[in-house]
C-alpha cells in the first residue's frame, strides 16, 4: 500500500511453508540482509450484509486510527477515494462517519450498518540490504496474514520489495534473484486472499430472489418453489434482528413475507383449499407480529425529517414522542426477538415446510396441474385490468380509499411481474416495472402520509395528560402533511396518465407475447 | 516547499551538523524532505553514506533538471533524499558566471522539486560568491552557526552588512549559538552580548558534544544513532524552534 517516488513496491506471493523455507536457506541467506524490525498490525475490514460495498467495487477498512475507503481493483485494493481519522469504536451507518467518508458511504448503504467482515493481524519482518558502504539500497519485508487473531490461520504469505530512490540497479539485481526462485508478483489483497482461502466470496443479497421459471412447469410446484425461496430469504434476515444491526432486516423480512401472501392471493387454487387457508393463516400472523416494530422503526428514521418540517420554535416539543417511540420500539423488539428464537416459531416453520412438502407430493388440483404459463397469462391480464379500470376512475377529489386501493392492485401486479420474470422477455418485464415504479412511489408516499397523520393522531389523542406544546407541533406535522397529500392527489392522476398510455399498452401486449431470454 | 539554508562564511563551525539533523528531524516530524549538499567535500552525503554524484556536473546541476533529478538518492530514513554533491562542485562560481540571471539559477532548479518536498535543506560550502548570492535569492531561511568567539562575531557582522549593502531581506536571517562550551566564560559573555545585539538569534544552543562529532564515524546523524542525548536533544529542540518560528509548523 505504499508508493515510492520512482518504483513501485512489489509483492510476491509465497504459496507454502516449503516455499518460504526454501527461500530463507537459499537467497536470504546469500543477500546482505539486515533485520530491521517486526511490527504488527490489526486490520479490519468492513461491509455491510448484502456486500454493498464489495459490489460496487469499495473496500473499507481500519488500520489503527485511520480509516480508508478504497477502490477495488479485479484481485487487488486500487486508490484511496476518502479517509479520515476516528477514535473509539468505528462508526456503523453513513451518518456516523466524517464528511468525507460519510458522503461516498450514502447512496452505497442507504440505512444499512457496517459490519466487521474481517479481523487480519499482518506481521511484518522488515529487512534492509545494504551495500559495501553499509547504506541501504533496497527493503524487504515478509508479511504474514493472520485471521481473526494474531496467531490465527494465516491466509496471505508475501514477500514485499521496495526500492529506494537513486538504487534502481540493485533493486532490479533483487528482484531477478527473487524470479530466479520461481516467485511470481501479484497485486493480490488480503481481502482477496482470505476469501481465496476460505473458498467463501461473498454473496449477493436480495430481499427478492429471481427465481428461474421454466413455462411447461406446473403452477403447484413453482408456488410451492416460490414460497421456499421466499422463506429462506426471510431466514437469512433473523440474525440481522436478533443482534438489531439495521432495520433493513426487518424490512427485508416483511418483504419476504409479504410476497408470500401475495403469491398466495394471486394463485388461490393452486393449493389444496386446507394448505391454502393454512399458509395464508400461517403467513398474515408471521407479517403481523412485526407491523408494530416496523411502523416504529419509520417513526425514528423519519426522526430529522419531522423535526425539519416544523419552525424552530416547536422542533424540540417533540423529543418527548421520539423518548416514548424509542422505548416502545425496544419493547417490541424484544417481543420479536423472544418470539424468533421460541419454540412456537420454530414449530411453525417445520408445519410450513411440512404442509409445502405434503402439497408438492399429493395429485396437483386443476388449477395447479396446468402450466404456469397459462396461470401467469390470465393473472397478469386479469390484475393489468384491474390497475387500468381502477386508474381511469380517478380525478382530482377521488377518496383516499380510492388512490388507495390503486396502490394496492399496483403492488399485487408488481409481484406477479417479480414472479413471472423469467417466463417473458427480460426487457419488456424491466420496462414495464420501471414505468410501474414511479406511479408506485407516489402512491406510496400518499399512503405514507395518510398512515403517519392518523397515528400522529392516536399518539396525542390517547395520551392521558395534556402537553400544548406537542399539540401544537403535531398540528403542524398534520397539517403539513395534508397539504402535501393534496398535492400528491393531483399528481397521481397526472402520473396514471403517463402511465396508462398506448405505449404501455403496446408493452404489456409485447411482454404478453414474448418468450423468456434464451440461457 | 520551504528551502532553509545553512550558511557560515567561515568553516568548520556546525553547518554540516545542523543541515544533516535538521533534514532528520523534518522528515521525522512527517515532512518530505530534500538534503542538497552544495558542498564540493560531501560531507552530508558521507554522513548519509550516499557516495558523490560523479555525473552531475556543475552544468548539469543548473541547466539540465533531469540530470540533477536523477541524482537524488533515497536515505535510509522515510521520507528523507539526499542529492549528494561532487568535487565538480567546486566550479560552481565559474559556471554561474557564463550564465544569464546567474544569482536565480538555483531557485530555478530547485522549483522543479516543489512538487516532490515539502522541505529543502541546502548544506553550503564556506565562502562568499556567486554560489552564496544564489542561496540567499533561493533560500526562505539562512541559518548560521556562530560559534561564541570573537573571530565568529567578526564573519557574522561580514555577513549583516553584505546582506544590507546587496538589500537581501536580513530577517531571513537565523542564527545559532554551536559548539558552545558552557563552562567557558569567555563563551558565556559573548553570547550574552551578541543576544542582546542580533535578534537574530535562536534560544536554542548546541553545545560541544562529543556525541556530535562522532557522527563522522557512525555515518548517520546523531538524532538516529543517540537520539536521547543531549546533543540530540539539542538539535530536535533547535528544529522545533526553527519550523514553528518561521511558521513551518
Amino acid at each position: 500500500m505504499k508508493k515510492s517516488h520512482h518504483r513501485q513496491a512489489l509483492q510476491w506471493r509465497l504459496a507454502d511453508a516449503e516455499q518460504l523455507k526454501a527461500l530463507r536457506e537459499s537467497l536470504l541467506e546469500s543477500l546482505p540482509l539486515d533485520k530491521i524490525g517486526e511490527t504488527s498490525r490489526h486490520i479490519l475490514f468492513y461491509d455491510s450484509f448484502p456486500w454493498q460495498l464489495w459490489f460496487a467495487n469499495r473496500v473499507l477498512y481500519r488500520e489503527d486510527d485511520r480509516l480508508c475507503l478504497c477502490r477495488l481493483g479485479k484481485t487487488s485494493i486500487a486508490e484511496v477515494i476518502a479517509e479520515a481519522d476516528i477514535s473509539g469504536p468505528s462508526p456503523r451507518f453513513w451518518w456516523e462517519f466524517p464528511d468525507a467518508l460519510a458522503e461516498q458511504l450514502k447512496p452505497l448503504l442507504k440505512l444499512r450498518a457496517l459490519m466487521p467482515v474481517l479481523h487480519g493481524y499482518r506481521i511484518s519482518q522488515q529487512y534492509a540490504i545494504r551495500n559495501e558502504d553499509r547504506k541501504i539500497v533496497a527493503r524487504l519485508s515478509l508479511e504474514t496474514w493472520h485471521r481473526d487473531r494474531r496467531a490465527g490461520p494465516v491466509f496471505l504469505q508475501a514477500l514485499v520489495t521496495e526500492p529506494l530512490r537513486g538504487y534502481e540497479a540493485e533493486f532490479r539485481a533483487l528482484i531477478r534473484q527473487l524470479a530466479a526462485h520461481r516467485l511470481k508478483t501479484t497485486d493480490i489483497s488480503p481481502l482477496h486472499a482470505h476469501f481465496e482461502t476460505s473458498g467463501q466470496w461473498p454473496d449477493p443479497f436480495s430481499a427478492k430472489p429471481a427465481l428461474r421459471l421454466s413455462p411447461t412447469q406446473s403452477s403447484r410446484d413453482v408456488l410451492c418453489t416460490a414460497i421456499r425461496a421466499s422463506l429462506q430469504t426471510a431466514r437469512k434476515c433473523e440474525p440481522g434482528i436478533l443482534d438489531d444491526i439495521d432495520t433493513e432486516f426487518l424490512h427485508d423480512y416483511r418483504v419476504s413475507i409479504r410476497s408470500i401472501r401475495a403469491m398466495l392471493g394471486q394463485l388461490c387454487g393452486v393449493l389444496p383449499q386446507e394448505t391454502e387457508t393454512r399458509l395464508k393463516k400461517a403467513f398474515a400472523d408471521l407479517g403481523s407480529r412485526t407491523n408494530r416494530l416496523r411502523d416504529l422503526d419509520v417513526y425514528l428514521l423519519e426522526e430529522p425529517r419531522y423535526r425539519a418540517m416544523l419552525p424552530a420554535r416547536l422542533q424540540d416539543a417533540l423529543s418527548g414522542m421520539f423518548e416514548d417511540f424509542r422505548k416502545q420500539r425496544n419493547a417490541e423488539l424484544k417481543k420479536l426477538q423472544r418470539f424468533l428464537v421460541s419454540k412456537t416459531y420454530t414449530h411453525r416453520i417445520q408445519q410450513i415446510e411440512s404442509w409445502l412438502e405434503k402439497a408438492s407430493q399429493e395429485t396437483p388440483t386443476k388449477p395447479g396441474g396446468q402450466p404456469i404459463i397459462d396461470i401467469a397469462h390470465k393473472r397478469l391480464r386479469k390484475q393489468y385490468r384491474k390497475v387500468t379500470k381502477l386508474g381511469r376512475e380517478l380525478h382530482q377529489h377521488t377518496e383516499d380509499e380510492a388512490i388507495h386501493q390503486l396502490r394496492l392492485k399496483c403492488k399485487k401486479l408488481r409481484y406477479l411481474l417479480e414472479l413471472f420474470a423469467s417466463l417473458f422477455e427480460p426487457q419488456a418485464v424491466k420496462q414495464l416495472l420501471k414505468a410501474l415504479r414511479k406511479l408506485q412511489n407516489t402512491l406510496g408516499e400518499f399512503n405514507d402520509l395518510s398512515v403517519q397523520q392518523e397515528s400522529l393522531h392516536d399518539y396525542y389523542t390517547q395520551r392521558r395528560q395534556p402537553d400544548p406544546r406537542l399539540g401544537l407541533a403535531i398540528g403542524a406535522l398534520i397539517g403539513s402533511m395534508h397539504q402535501q397529500q393534496t398535492i400528491i392527489r393531483q399528481q397521481v392522476v397526472e402520473l396514471f396518465d403517463h402511465f396508462d398510455t398506448r405505449a404501455t399498452r403496446k408493452l404489456f401486449d409485447r411482454l404478453m407475447h414474448s418468450e423468456p431470454a434464451s440461457s | 516547499m520551504k528551502t532553509i539554508a545553512s550558511y557560515s562564511i567561515k568553516g568548520g563551525v556546525g553547518k554540516t551538523a545542523f543541515s544533516v539533523n535538521m533534514a532528520y528531524a523534518a522528515a521525522e516530524a512527517g515532512m518530505r524532505t530534500l538534503l542538497v549538499d552544495l558542498d564540493p567535500q560531501g560531507a552530508s552525503s558521507f554522513y548519509f553514506r550516499v557516495r558523490p554524484s560523479e555525473k552531475l556536473k556543475a552544468r548539469g546541476f543548473f541547466d539540465r533538471p533531469a540530470s540533477l533529478e536523477k541524482n537524488i538518492r533515497g536515505s535510509d530514513y522515510g521520507r528523507l533524499d539526499i542529492l549528494p554533491a561532487n568535487l565538480h562542485y567546486r566550479k560552481f562560481d565559474a559556471r554561474l558566471g557564463l550564465m544569464q540571471k546567474p544569482n536565480s539559477r538555483l531557485k530555478k532548479a530547485l522549483k522543479r522539486l516543489s512538487r516532490q518536498y515539502e522541505v529543502v535543506i541546502l548544506d553550503c560550502p564556506p565562502n562568499i560568491g556567486l554560489l552564496s548570492e544564489n542561496v540567499f535569492v533561493a533560500a526562505d531561511v539562512i541559518v548560521v552557526p556562530v560559534i561564541p568567539t570573537t573571530l565568529s562575531e567578526r564573519t557574522f557582522v561580514q555577513l549583516l552588512k553584505f546582506f544590507a549593502d546587496a538589500n537581501y531581506p536580513l530577517d531571513h536571517i537565523r542564527a545559532f549559538f554551536s559548539m558552545a562550551q558552557t563552562n567557558n566564560r569567555l563563551h558565556r559573555d559573548t553570547m550574552a552580548r551578541m543576544r542582546e545585539k542580533y535578534p537574530a538569534f535562536l534560544d536554542t544552543v548546541i553545545p560541544q558534544s562529543i556525541d556530535v562529532e562522532r557522527m563522522g564515524i557512525m555515518r548517520e546523524p546523531v538524532l538516529a544513532y543517540a537520539p536521547k542525548h543531549s546533543g540530540a536533544q539539542a538539535y530536535r529542540k533547535l528544529c522545533e524552534e526553527l519550523l514553528t518560528r518561521t511558521g513551518m509548523k
